[in-house]
């Protein structure tokens, strides 16, 4: 008997001395090239469409370029320095925190009610809940355009209807409420789906126990819904958070940043920079301190995951 | 205080078949009630009409002496256990127990006091800390039940409780909940398609079947004198012997002939004797009917002879197909009109399979049934003698206290 058999022996009969099943002789794995292949095509794509964007914009954020994008001279984190000295990229970084904050508190709650009325059944289920899904299908742009219209001061339909005269969009106050509460709509339909899926993973018996129980409707929405709901909450709340951020389409065709600085999000900040003036570097860092920013929210919510769901 | 009434209750969903149909009930307080059938019969409808989870089609509810038809649930001050237990995932054992308290805006320390005071009752309170998930079937069925009980219900309403439990651990809910029953005093009505658990825990057994009552009586009288013939099948561990009979006089006597069978040349005859004869020959002489007798009715020769009415039924010889042996007793099982029949022996008796036996029912415990109501015959001589049997019991009990 070889040294490795006596040992694995040994190592059996000591797993059987402590109750442990014997080690059974599992037939070698093969293991070779075959796997990786497999893996190739999604790393290509990812490698072209992730990775080298990704790292080429960490790279670039380092530079000052010329207006075709090439680095031209090393900057070192003069970018950022820039940035973070500058009014209007501190300004930009309160408006982007503000439109978040709109955005997602909005397309939740849009979406919560939404579902939460369409968990029942009633006539005309079908075209409310088609109805509060569509944001989803939506186009932001097309989406946009529409609004353009209805917020028009003086042939829009919101002013008519109730009788005010305001410039919704190029006034400074409202502006940033117009996009923001937009973009919570568009992104109310798919936490309509989530919701609605959260809600039917929810055991009806135990509403049935809480009405005999005593408990009354808003009761009942507070200490079972929502709990119950939790899990798929923490992950639509991520979900838009990022979203959010990453808002452009409707911003650009609403309000292209203004008026003034009103609404220059972050991304439409990237936008300007990079297409207008043609600032490649620049632009490049603020991708990078959006990327930290999304990344340090996201971590924090897991964190605090961890501790909050508990079933 | 509490009593329910069921005045012509019936569940429809289309308008025009019925789940339930017709459900009248008394229910005194603290009494015990089972509302027993297979599955689909409406027993689980007409208890969540009484919780007010459905709405009542037909018909009238009253809970002393309120109309409830058109009550919420929160609003009818019963409480229920469910079959699936419901309890709140996303709460621990001791906040699932608390909330019918906790929303009632009941102070905090009461609140406590009466949890500590339920979970000692069931022998939970190692696990108040923890959720139902980390919870076995037992442990939740007793949650269940504690939720139930934190309050004063008007009644408690139990939807199949013990149906997920491993049959161990049902035998011993079922003498839990009798003592439960004993110490809160408060009406329980209780679903269940267990026999056996109706027949136990019953103070009054609701017999159900196609959403229409069968029968509603004490455990002993269902037993004992069956309404019907779905009733004496369904009631009791061993289902009723059925018999194709005609009723015949020989000399004097009214006896059930059983009915021809292709290949045997026995027929097989039962003397009815008494009253029970005399109505037989009043009212069904040379007619069919349906001859019902319990496996523990039926005897072998020496039994017969001991108890004195070997000379009575003629012995019936039956070739047994299968014998199960129970310890306590052996069960003889044989082939009559193509039917599986069931006798209940001694365990002394050594018939094995293959082998022929004598058998020998006992003439005062047969039943009969028409053959086109299915309703029993004698309902009306079984209806008597249990009112003067409860009178008697009435009595012996006055002069007891």
């Amino acid at each position: 008997m070889s040294d490795a058999q006596s040992a694995a022996k040994a190592v059996s009969e000591a797993r059987a001395d402590k109750g442990a099943a014997p080690i059974k002789d599992n037939p070698p794995r093969k293991s070779g090239i075959a796997p990786y292949l497999y893996l190739v095509p999604s790393f290509v794509i990812f490698a072209v469409f992730l990775f080298y964007p990704f790292f080429k914009t960490i790279w670039l954020s380092l530079y000052k370029t010329n207006k075709l994008g090439q680095a031209k001279i090393f900057y070192g984190i003069g970018n950022y320095v820039d940035l973070f000295m500058s009014d209007w990229f501190r300004n930009s970084m309160v408006v982007t925190l503000v439109f978040v904050v709109i955005v997602v508190v909005g397309a939740m709650a849009l979406g919560l009610i939404t579902a939460v009325l369409c968990n029942k059944a009633f006539p005309g289920l079908r075209v409310f809940s088609t109805a509060y899904a569509l944001p989803m299908a939506i186009a932001s742009s097309s989406a946009a355009m529409i609004f353009q219209i209805m917020l028009h001061p003086s042939v829009g339909i919101v002013n008519k209807l109730l009788g005010l005269d305001i410039n919704w969009l190029n006034d400074p106050k409202t502006a940033l409420w117009c996009v923001a509460l937009v973009t919570a709509w568009l992104n109310s339909g798919i936490n309509f789906l989530y919701f609605s899926a959260g809600l039917g993973n929810i055991d009806e018996t135990i509403y049935e126990r809480a009405s005999v129980d005593g408990a009354n409707s808003w009761q009942q929405f507070v200490h079972l819904t929502l709990p119950g709901l939790s899990p798929i909450m923490f992950y639509t709340l991520v979900v838009n958070i990022i979203q959010a951020f990453q808002s452009f389409g409707q911003i650009k065709i609403l309000t292209e940043g203004g008026p003034g600085e009103a609404t220059n999000v972050i991304v439409y900040a990237i936008y300007r920079d990079a297409f207008f003036n043609y600032k490649f570097g620049a632009a490049s860092a603020e991708s990078v301190i959006l990327f930290i920013i999304v990344m340090i929210i996201t971590l924090i919510m897991f964190r605090i995951e961890k501790r909050g769901v508990r079933y | 205080m509490s009593e329910i009434i069921l005045r012509n209750v019936g569940k429809t969903y289309d308008g025009h078949t019925y789940a339930v149909k017709g459900v009248n009930l008394d229910i005194k307080d603290k009494e015990f009630v089972i509302l027993v059938g297979p599955s689909g019969c409406g027993k689980s409808t007409t208890l969540r009409m009484i919780a007010g989870l459905e709405d009542i089609s037909d018909g009238e509810m009253w809970v002393d002496g309120e109309l409830n038809n058109y009550l919420d649930p929160q609003q009818r001050g019963l409480s229920m256990v469910f079959q699936s237990y419901a309890l709140y995932p996303n709460m621990n054992v001791y906040d699932n127990l608390a909330f019918s308290l906790k929303i009632r805006g009941i102070a905090k320390d009461q609140i406590d006091k009466r949890v500590r005071q339920v979970a000692e009752l069931l022998q939970i309170t190692d696990f108040l800390k923890r959720y139902p998930a980390a919870l076995s079937g037992g442990q939740r069925q007793r949650v269940a039940i504690g939720s139930a009980i934190m309050r004063k219900p008007k009644a408690f309403l139990m939807d199949e409780p013990l149906s997920n439990l491993d049959a161990k651990l049902r035998a011993q809910m079922r003498v839990e909940l009798q003592k439960l029953h004993r110490a809160l005093g408060t009406t329980i009505i209780y679903v269940t398609h267990d026999q056996t658990e109706a027949m136990t825990l019953g103070t009054l057994i609701v017999v159900m079947r196609h959403g229409v009552v069968q029968q509603a009586d004490k455990p002993t009288v269902v037993y004992d004198h069956p309404a019907n013939i779905f009733v004496g099948g369904f009631i009791g561990q061993y289902s009723m012997n059925f018999i194709n009979a005609t009723v015949r006089q020989e000399e004097g006597r009214t006896v059930l002939v059983f009915e021809k069978e292709d290949g045997r040349t026995d027929r097989g005859e039962v003397e009815v004797p008494g009253e029970r004869g005399a109505l037989l020959k009043e009212r069904y002489n040379n007619q069919r009917v349906i001859l019902g007798i319990r496996p523990e009715h039926i005897y072998d020769r020496a039994d017969a002879e001991r108890l004195g009415f070997a000379s009575m039924s003629r012995g019936i010889s039956e070739t047994v197909t299968a014998r199960e042996m129970l310890g306590a007793e052996v069960m003889l099982y044989f082939m009559r009109q193509g039917v599986k029949q069931s006798a209940r022996m001694r365990p002394d008796n050594s018939t094995k399979v293959g082998e022929s036996i004598d058998l020998f029912y006992d003439p005062s415990q047969i039943h009969v049934f028409d053959r086109e109501t299915e309703a029993s015959v004698f309902a009306e001589l079984d209806a008597r003698d249990d009112a003067a049997k409860a009178a008697d019991d009435a009595q012996k009990e006055e002069v007891g206290a």
